[in-house]
């Protein structure tokens, strides 16, 4: 990593660490009646620790890229939230016994190669209709998947709405 | 103030319309429209909860655990009426996500604008984190173990 890149992520580590502390203990700070100093700079030297040891893991690339990742990942994360209601729906009209049931398991190849597109991804199937991840190979991009029923699994195998979604927040398609 | 009322009513109304309709499929809708649903009935939220509106606040803190709790109680059913384990999961990791999740909104929606909503925000973050993966995990062993799949037509295990 070349040195501008790193003192962008340990800044960016820093803030969302310090904005992370101040949120959860701001009862302590503000609300006692007077600022209390003391408390905010046992913060920040936290978040400087935590800044020193984990600021390559949590961002790893120039600051254009990660600005322009974070816009998409939030357009996707409000798409996925919306299918995650849409899957409890589904196994709900499953478990009640309006829709049938036919398991079967799936394996399908992704263009997927980083690690954190492949969690993602894994998450996001696990979290949508009727599928949950068995194994992912990181080399070859391939998920085996345990699907409820046939359209499930069709929507991995022939449509690849959401791998399209993924490769495009995370810049790998094809 | 009536007006103030019968505005964050209207917009939560609209939202929740063109949310269960296309959720339900009776009518369709394009993603976006759906997005600016969503988007509209959050805004009428935030309007009433922070216009301090007990009524209309409390009501839909009620509305949302009793969705929470019809999911959990659905994620039960099906553990105890699918064949076999791995579909069980399918009930239990999906259904209870999201209940647990519903739970939390409506406690935010309950506790108004303060640091116990920002907690509770951050309780459901890490419930749509821990939850796929420890699904996947116990599927993984499952399936590393060998335990075979149930198919359609099999007798139930």
């Amino acid at each position: 990593m070349r040195g501008s890149g790193k003192a962008f992520s340990m800044l960016i580590t820093f803030c969302v660490a310090l904005m992370f502390w101040v949120l959860l203990s701001a009862w302590n700070i503000y609300l006692i009646g007077h600022y209390d100093l003391f408390r905010l700079i046992r913060g920040i030297i936290v978040a400087l620790i935590v800044t020193i040891t984990v600021h390559e893991l949590f961002i790893s690339e120039q600051a254009e890229k990660v600005f322009l990742k974070f816009q998409r990942w939030l357009r996707y994360i409000t798409w996925e939230i919306w299918q995650i209601i849409l899957a409890a729906i589904d196994v709900a009209a499953r478990v009640l016994g309006l829709r049938p049931i036919d398991p079967r398991i799936i394996e399908f190849e992704t263009t997927l190669r980083s690690d954190r597109a492949l969690t993602t991804f894994a998450d996001s199937i696990t979290l949508t209709p009727g599928t949950i991840t068995i194994y992912v190979e990181p080399e070859t991009g391939k998920y085996t998947v345990h699907a409820i029923s046939k359209e499930p699994a069709d929507a991995l195998t022939v449509d690849q709405t959401m791998q399209r979604k993924v490769g495009y927040v995370f810049m790998e398609e094809g | 103030m009536l007006t103030v009322d019968i505005v964050a009513i209207g917009l939560m109304a609209v939202g929740a319309f063109v949310m269960l309709t296309g959720m339900l499929n009776i009518m369709k809708f394009r993603d976006f429209y759906i997005g600016i649903a969503g988007i509209t009935f959050i805004i009428g939220v935030i309007l009433a909860v922070a216009l301090g509106r007990r009524g209309i606040v409390d009501t839909l803190a009620v509305l949302f655990l009793a969705a929470g709790a019809f999911f959990i109680i659905t994620g039960v059913i099906g553990l105890l009426k699918f064949p076999d384990f791995y579909t069980r999961l399918h009930a239990t990791g999906k259904c209870d996500t999201v209940g647990q999740i519903f739970i939390v909104v409506g406690c935010m929606i309950y506790s108004g604008l303060s640091l116990i909503s920002v907690k509770l925000f951050f309780v459901a973050a890490f419930y749509l984190l821990a939850y796929p993966s420890a699904t996947h995990a116990i599927m993984k062993a499952a399936y590393a173990t060998g335990l075979k799949p149930w198919k359609k037509g099999d007798p139930r295990m």
